[in-house]
């Protein structure tokens, strides 16, 4: 029976409900000492003079390190890649300069954390500081063009301008959303340890174990060869765990010069400002449309804060290039505004995601001025080919999404006018918008072992964050294989295994298990050449003929058939080893995406002020669903992000210190249970070849 | 300075604490500063509850004191001599799945699961808070008896919102304690 | 955290003589204090462990027809107790709204009512200027960013709210809280417990050194079961106040005989609408414009802070709002 399309259980599932799991901070490494770091009070400045004696001296206290003993890093690699995918290029501990509020300026390593944390507040530090550069109003005028990053900086196709200028109905407005952060429930965490050959082993909280094995070896100057980093479990990234903060390099050098290992666990607070977050953002949008509704041009600037040292773009702008047709032009541009702040990092879901707020609220605005459902707008503006690149797209449910999602929710039920639903005392709000994002290629390599007893080994340096990683793959080499889903084991989290891209973008499914397929299929593939080595039927079939089920291979229509343990031990081979290799090449004939229409429902209560969400229906393309379960927590997930986003996500500045405001649970607000509703998700999708 | 250094070495002598931790007498000595969790994950080796905020605004870190559900990032190890403590290492029976450690892995409760040892220890609790007939937030009137077939969804949601999740499995959370329910 | 020493209270007047010693402190839920010593605003050297002392967990009825709530009682007990729900509902629905589950098991009401404020600026682990942690070094959130401070009550040293929701309740119901200290055992209106910021906003309560709080005691009232308590809160759970309101009322026929209304997130301390509630006597409840402005009487010398002016009319609305609940249930 084949498990691609059912809904399993994750394999790891009785792990994690009896408590069995290991994360990496709950990793014992025998001898290890606790690291704590010390940050910086100030955003602006250098720090004059740091007095670690007290600290240096407290029960416990191994070392304290602060930019006069830290050794020195080699500078982060030009231009960024995600090869080697630094968080940020300032380096921890070089130089007495402070750039932003809780830039790190001590590690104290000590036997106990307790002892750790203790001396550090023993640490007296002196500092010039100076008043520190904010993002605001003034500052948002000394938006500057950014080099290129990851996609073009701005983009045009026609003449957007125009288009709108002469368009008969035009919308013109200005969006903001506020800085946020990644908050997973677990905490960035190393632990560094080195052996008598200078290998370095790390136990990293990371979505990217071979970016970090990369960069943490030109940062620190030793070859790769000798970087091992191992994560096995991630407990949540949703991006800030894709890139090497200073936390690792700390650790990693603090654990070769005292040559123990070294574990670092970042606190809440230090979640804040030592691991990246989502950048806020300024957003103009013009759009110009004709009396029916279809958009002749669409312009979306945006502008959001960086750090004073990296120049990264959070690309809002991204949204329209591809989401809708516009007949007369799609404009974008994105512009960043240094401030002294850690560098931002993206945050699910980012880019493109980010500019949705502002473009969906914007085609709202023009269905209310125009008289049209916001539904019928999008499907008026529905495309096949995507302005951007000028392709066709490979699958576009966009359609689909819509009807669908808008009948599932009971969409025709609705009356427009503002304030015309009620629930008691409450105003009921209903609303919608479609989505579009990218589907990233990136190249990926796995291994698959049929075993003697029958069994299948899965081996791939990709990640399991949450995301079911572990059970997809099952799921994929089990059928390939034609072997039931529980003779399927898998490994992965460690850059010993074939080497895989970032669990970034909602990548790992299609490429890390492309490359598990392709791996699957070389295993299967040698397992039918060596049945047809043999002596019996086989030798003399079509190879067209021989198929894969329950554990053997099968000649179909002559009922023949030898199991996968008889055939390896006729042969005398305790194993089968198939090697995949995705390599996509970056842009194909088609563009690809993912696509999906949403449809909320909200309660306010007009007197007080509240909003709370009380419907929500999700209708989704992104293509063949491997495991609906594990797909549909995904869409739940997302959609409770969206509402943290909403309503809730906060992150505020002090303009005094520079320093963000809460760094904690209960200032910053995530969504909690009673917050979230009943949440209805459907996939629409279908195989994108 | 030797006399600050001898302060602290008496402010830090560790003192013995006698727990019952899983059903098994052990003993800890650990400074009165050391919180419940880092005592059950450092000297006990237990790692189920987490380390999340440390601040008691999670529950990453739900553990029962004599059944009852607490926070052990907010309690010192030192003050619970002598006390039966359960973590989520100890909720199975001879080897059996609580009803609620079921309910998660068929419902999919968790995705990341770093949180899923305090959701399942404050879910397994909560549970017998609603039979001993305790209201909460989300009950229209607290005058009136409350019993545990009154446990809608919007009642456990709000008993159990002190458990975040930031992967965010809410809906199917509460779908894996109505089920623990159903069937207790 | 710091290092310190941990012992255990056998007995009140043992435990009163040790807090004598500025540098120890009582322990009891932990809920707060482990929080604060976290973040390094109290590092005491010395704990002493007072939930063992004897007989002041009860919750009990008081022969006059009010109760008795233990300050070792936890929340969640207190909340749970069928005499605390039948006689002030606000008190069990206060309590319900507070925290989360587990803090509610963990948390004793005499540490309820001496939590200190929430206030982002005096919570800061790196110690921002904070004239109620350090005095003398100036208020933050004056002129900071200060959404969720005060809007009435509050000084140019020190605009933080008091975080307590039973608090709000207490102050309503004119509790009493019952106090030990060195000069035998006294008790303290509920009202008068809490300072304001004033000159001294290091100060939050009335207590003296050595002060054990034993007990709140809740006289009994006509105005108790028709009670009610409103938070607000940006989020629908697990979260501190915004604003908040407790309301007891006394009707008859429809007509208010008596009201008491208390708020919480608006001051240092728990906020008596003592003019509205004269104001209210006589009044239909049916009559929403004079409800109104019974409770805007009370508005009048709100001062809001740049951040927060939405309090006042918010204030208002809650007010209101639970009024008309707490009505509801005469």
């Amino acid at each position: 029976m084949k498990v691609i399309g059912r809904p399993l259980s994750r394999i790891e599932g009785p792990l994690k409900v009896t408590g069995g799991l290991h994360y990496t901070a709950d990793i014992k490494v025998a001898g290890a000492a606790q690291g704590v770091i010390v940050s910086s009070t100030i955003a602006n400045g250098r720090t004059r003079s740091i007095d670690t004696n007290g600290a240096e001296r407290a029960p416990g206290v191994l070392a304290v390190f602060t930019h006069r003993n830290m050794p020195r890093m080699n500078p982060t690699p030009k231009p960024w890649s995600h090869l080697h995918p630094h968080g940020q290029s300032y380096l921890p501990l070089q130089d007495d300069q402070i750039l932003y509020a809780g830039q790190p300026i001590a590690l104290v390593v000590a036997a106990t954390l307790n002892e750790a944390t203790y001396a550090g507040t023993l640490i007296k530090v002196e500092y010039d500081s100076d008043p520190p550069v904010v993002f605001g109003p003034e500052t948002l005028k000394e938006a500057v063009q950014p080099p290129r990053f990851l996609w073009p900086v701005s983009s045009s196709v026609g003449n957007a301008d125009k288009a709108i200028a002469s368009s008969p109905v035009r919308i013109e407005q200005t969006y903001s959303t506020a800085d946020r952060h990644h908050n997973p429930m677990e905490p960035h965490a190393t632990i560094a340890t080195w052996d008598a050959d200078g290998m370095l082993t790390l136990y990293e909280t990371t979505q990217h174990i071979f970016g970090t094995k990369e960069l943490v070896s030109i940062v620190l100057g030793i070859p790769p060869e000798k970087v091992n980093v191992v994560c096995e479990f991630l407990g949540g990234g949703f991006g800030c765990k894709g890139y090497v903060w200073p936390h690792t390099l700390l650790t990693a050098l603090a654990a070769r010069e005292l040559r123990i290992p070294v574990r670092v666990q970042l606190t809440r607070a230090q979640m804040y400002s030592m691991v990246g977050h989502q950048p806020a953002s300024v957003q103009t949008i013009a759009l110009g449309a004709a009396t029916n509704g279809k958009l002749n041009g669409i312009r979306h600037d945006s502008v959001s804060p960086t750090s004073v040292f990296d120049n990264y773009i959070e690309y809002a702008a991204l949204c329209p290039r591809s989401l809708w047709g516009a007949s007369g032009g799609i404009a974008t541009n994105h512009q960043i505004v240094h401030v002294n702040r850690n560098t931002p990092t993206p945050l699910r879901a980012p880019h493109e995601a980010l500019g949705h707020f502002a473009l969906e609220s914007a085609l709202d605005e023009l269905a209310y001025a125009i008289g049209i459902d916001p539904v019928a707008l999008r499907l008026m503006n529905d495309i096949e080919i995507d302005p951007d690149s000028g392709r066709p797209f490979s699958t576009r449910a966009m359609r689909k999404c819509l009807i669908e999602g808008a009948a599932r929710f009971g969409w025709e039920k609705r009356t427009p006018e503002p304030r015309s639903m009620r629930d008691g005392r409450y105003l009921v709000g209903q609303g919608m918008a479609g989505a579009i994002f990218t589907h990233w290629r990136l190249p990926a390599q796995a291994q698959v072992t049929l075993r003697a007893d029958g069994s299948a080994l899965v081996e791939a340096g990709t990640h399991d964050l949450g995301t079911g990683t572990y059970t997809v793959m099952q799921q994929i080499a089990a059928d390939t294989l034609g072997l039931p889903a529980e003779k399927v084991n898998v490994r992965l989290g460690n850059t010993r295994l074939p080497k895989s891209h970032p669990s970034i973008g909602s990548s790992t499914m299609a490429n890390a298990g492309a490359s598990v397929m392709l791996a699957a299929k070389a295993a299967r593939d040698k397992a039918i050449e060596l049945a047809r080595t043999g002596e019996d039927v086989f030798v003399y079939s079509n190879v067209d003929d021989i198929v894969v089920r329950d554990g053997k291979v099968v000649l179909e229509g002559r009922n023949f058939e030898i199991t996968y343990e008889e055939l390896l031990a006729r042969n005398n081979i305790s194993s089968l080893i198939g090697d995949g290799n995705y390599d996509p090449i970056a842009e194909g004939p088609k563009a690809t995406f993912s696509f999906s229409a949403v449809f909320a429902e909200v309660h306010v209560d007009p007197d007080l002020g509240l909003v709370r969400l009380s419907r929500f229906v999700g209708a989704y393309d992104c293509g063949r669903v491997i495991n609906p379960k594990t797909a549909r927590s995904q869409g739940i997930g997302g959609i409770i992000w969206g509402v943290g986003h909403a309503l809730l996500e906060q992150s505020e500045t002090d303009p005094a210190t520079g320093r963000y405001l809460h760094q904690n649970y209960s200032g910053y607000l995530v969504p909690t249970s009673a917050d979230i509703p009943k949440l209805d998700v459907i996939f629409v999708g279908e195989f994108d070849e | 300075m030797a006399e600050n250094n001898a302060t602290q070495a008496g402010s830090n002598r560790r003192v013995q604490v006698n727990m019952i931790v899983n059903g098994s007498a052990r003993t800890l000595t650990v400074e009165p500063r050391m919180t419940l969790l880092d005592a059950l994950r450092d000297e006990l080796g237990l790692t189920g509850p987490k380390k999340s905020c440390d601040r008691g605004e999670c529950g990453a870190c739900t553990v029962h004191i004599e059944d009852r559900r607490v926070l052990s990032c907010m309690t010192l190890a030192a003050m619970h001599n002598g006390q039966r403590i359960t973590t989520i290492e100890g909720l199975e029976r001879d080897g059996q799945l609580h009803p609620v450690q079921e309910g998660f892995i068929e419902y999919d409760g968790f995705q990341c699961g770093f949180c899923t040892s305090g959701q399942i220890m404050s879910a397994v609790a909560m549970i017998e808070e609603a039979k001993a007939g305790w209201p909460s937030a989300a009950t229209t009137d607290v005058s009136q008896s409350f019993s545990v077939s009154d446990l809608s969804d919007v009642e456990i949601r709000e008993r159990l919102s002190g458990n975040l999740c930031r992967c965010a499995c809410y809906p199917n959370i509460v779908d894996a304690v109505a089920h623990a329910i159903r069937r207790s | 955290m710091h290092p310190f020493t941990l012992s255990k209270a056998i007995d009140p007047a043992s435990a009163i003589s040790a807090a004598q010693d500025p540098h120890l402190a009582f322990i009891a839920g932990g809920t707060d204090l482990i929080g604060l010593m976290k973040d390094r605003a109290e590092l005491p050297e010395r704990l002493l462990d007072i939930n063992g002392l004897p007989d002041m967990d009860h919750i009990e009825p008081t022969s006059d027809g009010g109760l008795r709530i233990g300050a070792l009682a936890r929340m969640s007990d207190a909340a749970a107790n069928v005499e605390v729900r039948r006689r002030f509902p606000v008190i069990s629905e206060s309590l319900l709204f507070a925290a989360s589950g587990q803090l509610r098991n963990m948390a004793s009401m005499g540490g309820n009512i001496m939590q200190r404020t929430r206030c982002p600026y005096f919570r800061d682990e790196d110690g921002l200027p904070c004239n109620k942690r350090q005095p003398g070094s100036g208020c933050s959130a004056r002129y900071g960013l200060n959404r969720t401070q005060a809007i009435f009550g509050w000084s140019d040293d020190c605009v933080a709210t008091h975080a307590s929701d039973v608090a709000v309740a207490f102050a309503a119901l004119d509790a009493n809280v019952i106090v030990h200290g060195t000069t035998g055992e006294r008790s303290i209106p509920f009202t008068e417990f809490h300072c304001l910021p004033g000159k001294t906003p290091e100060r939050d309560n009335v207590l003296r050194r050595g002060d054990l709080i034993v007990a709140i005691e809740v006289p009994a009232r006509t105005e108790g079961r028709a009670s009610y308590y409103l938070k607000v809160r940006d989020r629908q759970s697990y979260e501190f106040t915004l604003v908040s309101a407790a309301v007891a009322v006394a009707v008859n026929t429809g007509r208010i005989m008596s009201a008491r209304l208390a708020m919480g997130g608006v001051a240092h301390k728990p906020w008596r609408l003592t003019a509205t509630e004269g104001e209210l006597r006589g009044l239909s409840l049916s009559d929403v414009d004079a409800l109104k402005a019974a409770i805007a009487t009370s508005f009048t010398d709100a001062r809001p802070l740049a951040h927060n002016g939405f309090k006042v009319e918010l204030g208002q609305r809650v007010a209101l709002r639970a009024l008309q609940i707490a009505g509801g249930r005469a």
